[in-house]
């Protein structure tokens, strides 16, 4: 059993719309769909169609609870088929893609299509659904008689236990299956009947696993009841009985699916006799000169090529670079280039859009407002609990410096920062921190004497402070981190840096304090340092990085460090925004602590592109 | 024969150097591609924007064809060209990720009357935020289009719901969470600049250095004075409330159509 069925535009008309429970059409649950795919393209693909999982961590405050949707995305004109459902499965998965075909084929058997298109062309019609409402409707009745149908199909499947299902079912080969269920009961192993309802074969320890599946989901949906034989005579008697209306409106829709399977078949045929050398000549010209022509698979392929090789001497990985050229290809293909472009230069620009749109945040980071808003709700003592960062990242990327850069930037928004000391394991790491808030307490207040402590007893000044507390295992790290964050409440500072030993992202027995040290100190904001210097691995990185925290947190945003050693080479950033949608927020630039920027798009996009 | 043959090269030659121009030209534009872009008549231009889910493409709808139809969250532009054969309409998605595309076309957009900037009037004033930081990049790109005043209207939408505010309510909200942004945006890093690459095009850095630091002067400007008020600005901004789910958008419509004679 599904949520809902719908078609939209990217231009947020719906064109179909369908609750399968009955219920009201909840766009909610759409929209958070849409949010989704919008902040975070890549998705995971399924046998046929793309399956995206909206989980919990993605669904911050609003109220739709996780879902999974299946989705299709046409080209010319671009629209979205999608289904939503509770959850993934492996039955529901395959029944989603089979619904999600049907409503492709009857969507393309109408003709829709083609109309929309046409009223795309037409400049007189500004609406493109013009003049569409009676097919629409058709399909609606369509596809919705089909949907029915497979139910009810489903229902009997069910009681049957096990009927490997079919896109178009026969009346005939159900009554067979039924009579056979009856006869022997479903107290048997796993069988499984073919198109023309025998039996096909016997047990496999796959089928019973199988079976397993289409039990739970039974169960779950709810549709059938246990007594599965009276429920089986039941719905036999329906079926026959439903024979005169419903029955010629399904054959209708069979008959139009086919005739146009058919059709489209002959036509491919037609259209691929030989091409003359002329048309491949005006073809070459219209590609490179004059433009106005549309675009075609062939004509890309050697363009993206080339953008690729490009894109991967910036440092961007390899899959990030087929993803950005795949998007340059849906964006293109069958379109037509402008009057006097070539193919490459339509190409170029949008890659560039594919830039843009993969770099630019998708959420509105403002720190110092949230800050501010934390720190401003005082309690009954009238202290406010501190803003707590904490900063991970592989070895030797910069986390130190880059959280004394960020600890320079908030003292000088008068914050009092206290910085802990989260590194416990290699040498010198607490020495090293020592030393830049002796530099960030001597810039906020010269008269301050390096190696003094202040009137708590800790290096640092009214200002800035270090908590440390020695080296010791990973109990240790979450120890201090609340102990630190306890000390800051009492001693009334607004923010706490979190400074953490750098770890190979590859090893799990490195990786997993990470979680419960996110479920003890609770960060406001986990951010990750990437350097740029890193290639392909930055993917990775990323990744695994933003698993450690558990299916309820993420990483915040990432600072990208070392970007002023790479030159053009961005590509990193590309790399880790890719690899899991959190947005860059800053940018290392240099040695001092005025040397972190907030990242343009602009400024990188055009930089790759160069 | 021969005459055809030196015709052709002739030809291939002009239409090669033609090429040639036109791409070096066109290279330089950053983002410059979509169908959205520009309008092929000289019909004043108005833009629907705003957050996500306040309605901009219900009111679109409700412009171009008189029709309330269901919508989702776009990820697109729509375009209409002559909507009652007197104006053209752009709407613009809402989402924070696609807000540079309104951007880009604000700022290159010719004969831009106005801006429709859409609210939810059922957001609670506190919540305001980040619809006035929206709303403050917009203004900041219309005042930095120096040959011409855009108006701003705020269509304050779904009043027909119980717990929506008054207009007025939410345009004093709206300044006073700009003023504190502004704040901010003074105390926040600063952009990179382009200096990452070395052979950068000329042109290009200052048509970088151009952009912020217009924009930057002007949240100077507005910084200068005690507290921002929409007042300050070149054009003026305007809250109306209505209602697209209950069609009524005449306020709306009203002021499109002063827009339209002056």
């Amino acid at each position: 059993m599904f949520d809902q069925l719908t078609i939209f535009t990217p231009q947020g008309q719906v064109l179909f719309k369908y609750n399968c429970q009955g219920k009201k059409f909840a766009e909610l649950q759409i929209n958070t769909f849409i949010s989704k795919i919008i902040t975070s393209p890549v998705t995971q693909r399924g046998s046929k169609f793309n399956i995206l999982n909206i989980t919990n961590d993605s669904l911050s405050k609003s109220n739709v609870r996780p879902f999974c949707s299946m989705f299709h995305v046409t080209k010319q004109p671009e629209l979205y088929f999608v289904i939503t459902y509770a959850e993934q499965t492996i039955d529901l998965d395959k029944e989603a893609e089979k619904t999600l075909d049907l409503a492709l084929k009857l969507w393309d058997s109408l003709d829709l299509n083609e109309e929309i298109q046409s009223n795309l062309k037409n400049k007189q019609h500004v609406d493109i659904l013009y003049g569409m409402n009676e097919d629409l409707s058709k399909f609606d009745k369509y596809l919705r008689a089909k949907y029915e149908e497979s139910i009810k199909f489903d229902v009997v499947n069910a009681t049957n236990d096990n009927v490997s299902r079919e896109a178009s079912p026969r009346v005939d080969s159900l009554k067979k299956n039924s009579l056979h269920a009856k006869n022997k009961g479903n107290n048997g192993g796993g069988r499984k009947w073919g198109r023309n309802g025998m039996m096909e074969e016997t047990t496999s320890s796959e089928d019973v696993s199988q079976l397993d599946f289409s039990r739970s989901s039974k169960n779950k949906s709810g549709i059938a009841s246990p007594e599965s034989n009276f429920d089986m005579e039941f719905d036999k008697n329906a079926f026959g009985e439903r024979t005169d209306k419903g029955e010629f409106l399904i054959k209708e829709i069979d008959d139009l699916l086919t005739s146009t399977a058919t059709a489209n078949e002959n036509e491919s045929q037609t259209s691929s006799t030989s091409q003359g050398f002329v048309n491949s000549t005006m073809g070459f010209i219209q590609r490179n000169l004059i433009g106005n022509k549309t675009i075609t698979e062939s004509d890309l392929r050697s363009v993206l090529d080339k953008l690729k090789k490009k894109l991967i001497t910036k440092n961007v990985a390899p899959e990030a670079a087929d993803f950005l050229t795949e998007q340059v290809s849906n964006d293109l293909l069958g379109s037509k280039t402008a009057n006097w472009t070539s193919v490459e230069v339509t190409a170029r620009a949008s890659l560039t859009k594919a830039l843009t749109q993969i770099l630019t945040p998708g959420v509105s980071v403002d720190l110092l407002h949230e800050i501010q808003k934390k720190t401003g709700k005082k309690d009954n003592e009238g202290k406010a609990q501190p803003y707590v960062f904490s900063i991970v990242g592989v070895n030797g990327v910069g986390k130190s410096t880059n959280l004394s850069k960020l600890a320079f930037w908030l003292l000088q928004n008068n914050f009092k920062v206290l910085i802990v000391a989260c590194d416990t394991f290699r040498s010198g790491a607490v020495e090293q921190l020592r030393v830049h808030v002796e530099n960030l307490a001597q810039l906020m207040d010269e008269s301050h004497i390096r190696g003094s402590k202040n009137k708590r007893g800790k290096t640092g000044n009214d200002f800035v402070e270090l908590f440390e507390s020695g080296y010791g295992g990973s109990d240790l790290v979450t120890k201090i981190a609340k102990q630190a964050i306890k000390y800051a409440h009492d001693q009334e500072f607004d923010i706490v840096l979190m400074d953490t030993a750098g770890r190979r992202h590859n090893d799990p027995t490195l990786m997993s304090p990470l979680k419960s040290f996110a479920e003890q100190a609770q960060p406001d904001k986990i951010i990750m340092v990437g350097e740029a210097l890193v290639g392909t691995d930055s993917v990775q990185q990323a990744k695994n990085f933003n698993d450690a925290f558990g299916k309820v947190r993420n990483l915040d945003f990432f600072i990208i460090s070392k970007c002023d050693t790479v030159g053009e080479m961005l590509g990193t950033m590309v790399n880790m925004v890719y690899a899991t949608g959190i947005p860059i927020l800053f940018v290392g630039v240099g040695q001092t602590y005025t040397d972190l920027r907030t990242l343009s798009v602009k400024w990188a996009v055009n930089t790759l592109m160069a | 024969m021969l005459s055809v043959t030196v015709l052709t090269a002739v030809l291939v030659v002009v239409l090669t150097t033609v090429y040639f121009l036109v791409q070096r030209k066109r290279v330089k534009v950053p983002i410059a591609i979509g169908q959205e872009i520009g309008v092929s008549n000289k019909k004043p231009v108005f833009v629907l924007a705003g957050p996500s889910n306040a309605g901009k493409t219900a009111l679109f709808n409700m412009l171009v064809g008189d029709e309330m139809r269901n919508t989702v969250m776009s990820q697109e532009v729509s375009k209409v060209e002559n909507v009652d054969d007197e104006f053209n309409l752009f709407d613009f998605p809402g989402h924070f990720k696609l807000r540079y595309k309104l951007f880009d076309q604000l700022k290159n957009l010719k004969k831009v009357s106005g801006v429709v900037f859409v609210v939810d009037s059922t957001v609670d004033p506190k919540e305001l935020t980040k619809t006035a930081e929206f709303l403050l990049d917009v203004i900041l790109v219309t005042e930095s289009r120096k040959e011409d005043e855009i108006d701003i209207l705020i269509a304050c939408n779904k009043s027909e719901l119980f717990s929506s505010r008054p207009p007025l309510k939410i345009k004093e909200a709206l300044e006073r969470e700009i003023d504190k942004i502004i704040v901010r945006k003074k105390k926040s890093l600063s952009d990179v600049k382009g200096k990452a690459s070395s052979n950068d095009d000329d042109d290009e850095e200052m048509m970088n250095d151009n952009d912020n630091g217009a924009s930057l002067e002007i949240l100077n400007e507005l910084g200068s004075t005690k507290a921002f008020k929409f007042s300050l600005l070149d054009g003026s901004v305007e809250a109306i409330s209505g209602s697209v789910s209950k069609k009524n958008i005449d306020g709306w419509n009203q002021w499109i159509h002063e827009r339209l004679s002056s």
